[in-house]
């Protein structure tokens, strides 16, 4: 097959409904299979396998790659068969056995994961792993241009308000963008046509079923509009709607514009209306696994938390989402938000608990600055000495022993800091503790941070000025 | 030698770019419907920061002000205040109809902080003078949306209450001189209350610290002129450290994310007006964004290989202006305008100060 076909091919069979089929191109050995999706994918997969996987950077500017690697994103997540011919499929699996996490780990410094554990080189990994999130962004975005195309193509289906009999009795309005307009947008027949209607319902405030329906049509053209949001509620109010029913449909909205703010302000009307969260942590666990740090998400979790006090199990939580992506800031966060909000709070039993679960995750990945900063929080509720020094001299160790091997930026400025500190809270061995924060912060500046060099420099500064001593850079 | 190219700033291509769309827009635009203002902003900013004002004649920037006049909220005779937070400007025009008086189509048009906020600034960069905006009722209705906490409600039918909203009303209480209208003393505690555990700003207190965020309410801090007073030393020196280790090759808005084009400006400016831009690599913050470049089309994008818009392409714009870079525009870090637009302000709050006006 000529590329030129191949590529037509890989675009054609770019459909989430064919995941099953690039399943059955997975496990099918039969060079000869007579399956189309299998003679064109098989060939796309074996071209991949060698262009892709070799050439990290070509990776990007050849499009047939894209597209397999598009499917292969998808297919690697549920795909069960061992010996699967999928290009990265029987390594990513591999990579997802080994327990024993932090043996190989210890000295990486950055992007440490399974990936690397199996042979992929640091770089590989961090390309693969933009490039997985570029792929579900453009496989979300092909989805949504397919919705789009169906909805200009298939106009004999898709009946105009206008040719709708029942809705006769409505006047249609055009919008009106002033003598002179700006950022005058094309609506397309059918877009002009629902609002015109839309304008129509309200003009006459009719709030009934039929209305809900519009405004349905309404959004799926135009999901961020408030004003459509707005009107639809005084209906769903108006009527006293099912709002099991409108959760389900606003659920259904969120997972394809799940960073829209107007969606989630709706959902948590609703819930609010409904009273009963019940299903929200669930759901917004949902929606964290399309995307784990996504913002809203995490903002609607912690509300649902905090109204309707249900965190008994947020902890697990939390738990389980960092064993899935120990760099994950966003839950790291949420884990100071959860001991911040419980009745214990910062116990000295929890410090010390939580200490001991910092060390366990920064041996797993030591130059991960969201733990770092997860410890910087911890401390500042801890007034223990004995807590404290529990983790300075683990870092100490670290240090003492890190000489030759990585060096991480964040444990040498968690060490410089803390000398400094140390000489601010008691003057003991000040002389000794501002030395050895001063050859830190050179060491980051000249060696190990260069491109905050200056920073580092101006920090140095600093601190001889405060302590009169000469500067030696 | 293939760098080369990629690396010089194509300054008419993005003017061509930024230009293209600002009367008449492609139908995917509908996705940015309800924000009209936002994206209107950005192309007049953007060329501002270009220095290419002069693209518009002075016919199409007297246009373009009075159609952002015409999203004004209209004045109504009564004096409650659930009419008065309805105040300011609008974003969609899905009820906007001609020569209408229908009570419930006109109800919907209700003003929003970010709308009424761009379209001030808009106003002030095309030279308008303001003296058709109605200063006294868009300053009340952002005193009546602020909340108990400090916060401000983006509007009376939006319900989202956060940082941005913060900034929002303190630029338009800057830009209208009206500081008195709003609790200055709780917006400075919300701001406060939001600066996180790892030194960065949260939207909101407890949420998780982020460039934008970062941006919000140290921008507001600095226009209250509360900056040297609202926080501690230690709180200033962690952000200062938060930020700077934001820096990537460009910058990245949380910490572990990707870097993104636009927090060369959100991070670019906090730093900038924290007085520590200069402790920033620029060589590698200017690559970084002159990668986003697409050659093309002009415009920026989000990282490399995604495709060109109009937020990237303002904020890359933007982040690049802060490093003296030929052909660009100074602009103002915290105001969002450039200098120069900040100095027309200026003769206005002079005009208006003398004629006891405002």
């Amino acid at each position: 097959m000529t590329p030129e076909r191949l590529e037509v091919a890989a675009t054609v069979h770019i459909d989430i409904h064919l995941m099953e089929s690039f399943a059955h191109v997975g496990q099918c050995e039969n060079l000869d299979c007579q399956r189309k999706c299998c003679v064109q994918l098989m060939q796309v997969a074996t071209h991949a396998k060698s262009c892709a996987i070799v050439k990290a950077e070509n990776r990007y500017k050849c499009h047939l790659c894209r597209q397999v690697l598009a499917l292969c994103a998808i297919h690697l997540e549920n795909c069960r068969n061992t010996k699967c011919f999928i290009p990265f499929c029987i390594r990513y699996k591999k990579c997802k056995v080994i327990t024993n996490e932090h043996r190989r780990c210890r000295n990486m410094s950055k992007g440490s994961s399974f990936e690397i554990r199996v042979g992929f080189s640091k770089e590989e990994v961090i390309n693969f792993r933009k490039f997985r999130k570029f792929v579900y962004s453009q496989i979300f975005s092909l989805k949504k241009m397919d919705d789009n195309s169906s909805d200009e193509n298939s106009v004999e289906e898709w009946i105009l308000y206008k040719n709708r009999p029942e809705w006769k009795d409505i006047e249609s309005i055009p919008q009106d963008d002033g003598p002179y307009p700006v950022v005058s947008i094309n609506y397309s027949e059918r877009y002009s046509d629902v609002f015109n209607y839309f304008r129509g319902v309200v003009a006459k405030n009719e709030k009934s079923i039929r209305v809900l329906m519009l405004c349905r049509d309404a959004l799926t053209l135009s999901p961020a509009n408030y004003t459509v949001w707005q009107y639809r509620r005084l209906v769903l109010k108006h009527l006293n709607s099912d709002l099991k029913e409108e959760l389900e449909y606003v659920a259904d909205v969120i997972s394809n514009h799940s960073k829209n703010y107007q969606v989630w302000h709706h959902r948590r009307v609703i819930i609010e209306w409904y009273g009963d969260a019940t299903n929200e942590l669930a759901f917004t666990e949902q929606m964290l696994q399309i995307d784990a740090k996504n913002y809203h998400a995490w903002q609607y979790r912690q509300w649902v938390l905090t109204t309707f006090k249900c965190f008994q199990n947020e902890l697990a939580f939390v738990n389980e989402m960092l064993k899935n992506d120990v760099r994950n800031n966003s839950v790291w966060n949420h884990r100071y938000f959860i001991l911040n909000i419980s009745e214990e709070g910062f116990s000295s039993k929890i410090i010390s608990e939580e200490i001991n679960y910092i060390i366990d995750k920064l041996q797993i990945c030591l130059n991960n600055e969201s733990v770092w900063n997860y410890l910087r929080g911890i401390l500042l509720h801890c007034d223990s000495e004995i807590i404290k020094s529990k983790i300075v001299n683990f870092c100490t160790e670290l240090y003492e022993k890190d000489h030759h091997g990585d060096h991480s930026v964040h444990l040498f400025a968690f060490l410089a800091d803390n000398a400094v500190e140390t000489v601010e809270n008691k003057t003991e061995n000040s002389k000794e503790n501002i030395k050895f924060a001063l050859k830190l912060y050179n060491d980051l500046a000249l060696k190990y941070d260069i491109i905050r060099i200056s920073y580092w420099k101006f920090i140095i500064q600093e601190l001889c000025e405060r302590y009169s001593l000469e500067i030696e850079i | 030698m293939e760098n080369q190219n990629s690396c010089k700033l194509l300054i008419d291509l993005h003017i061509k770019f930024l230009r293209q769309f600002l009367f008449q827009a492609p139908k995917n635009f509908v996705f940015y419907e309800y924000t009209r203002p936002t994206i209107l902003f950005f192309m007049i900013s953007g060329l501002d920061i270009l220095n290419a004002l002069n693209v518009l004649s002075s016919e199409e920037k007297l246009g373009i002000c009075d159609w952002i006049y015409s999203q004004q909220v209209k004045l109504k005779p009564e004096n409650d205040i659930e009419e008065l937070r309805k105040c300011g400007f609008y974003g969609s025009r899905t009820s906007t109809v001609k020569d209408c008086d229908n009570e419930n189509l006109s109800q919907l048009n209700v003003g929003n902080l970010a709308m009424t906020y761009s379209s001030l600034c808009t106003l002030i960069i095309l030279g308008d003078d303001l003296s058709r905006v109605n200063r006294i009722n868009t300053l009340k209705a952002v005193k009546y949306l602020q909340n108990e906490n400090g916060s401000f409600l983006s509007s009376v039918v939006c319900g989202e209450n956060d940082m941005r909203f913060v900034y929002c009303a303190m630029v338009i209480c800057y830009i209208l001189n009206g500081f008195s209208y709003i609790n200055i003393e709780k917006t400075i505690q919300f701001i406060s209350q939001s600066v996180h555990y790892d030194g960065g700003i949260g939207l909101k207190p407890n949420l998780e610290a982020h460039g934008g965020s970062s941006f919000c309410g140290i921008a507001s801090l600095f226009l209250m002129d509360q900056l040297e007073t609202a926080l501690t030393s230690i709180q200033m020196k962690n952000l200062k450290r938060w930020l700077i280790f934001r820096q990537q090759s460009g910058f990245q808005g949380r910490p572990n994310k990707d870097v993104d084009t636009c927090y060369s400006f959100w991070i670019g400016a906090t730093l900038k007006i924290m007085g520590m831009f200069s402790y920033v690599n620029w060589e590698e913050n200017k690559n970084s964004i002159l990668l986003c470049q697409n050659t093309i089309t002009g415009g920026f994008s989000k990282c490399s290989h995604t495709e060109v818009d109009l937020l990237h392409t303002y904020f890359g714009l933007y982040g690049l202006s802060f490093m003296n870079i030929t052909g660009l525009n100074e602009m103002h870090s915290a105001l969002n305008i450039s200098m120069r637009a900040y100095e027309h302000l200026k003769v206005l709050h002079n005009l208006y100060k003398t004629n006891s006006y405002w």
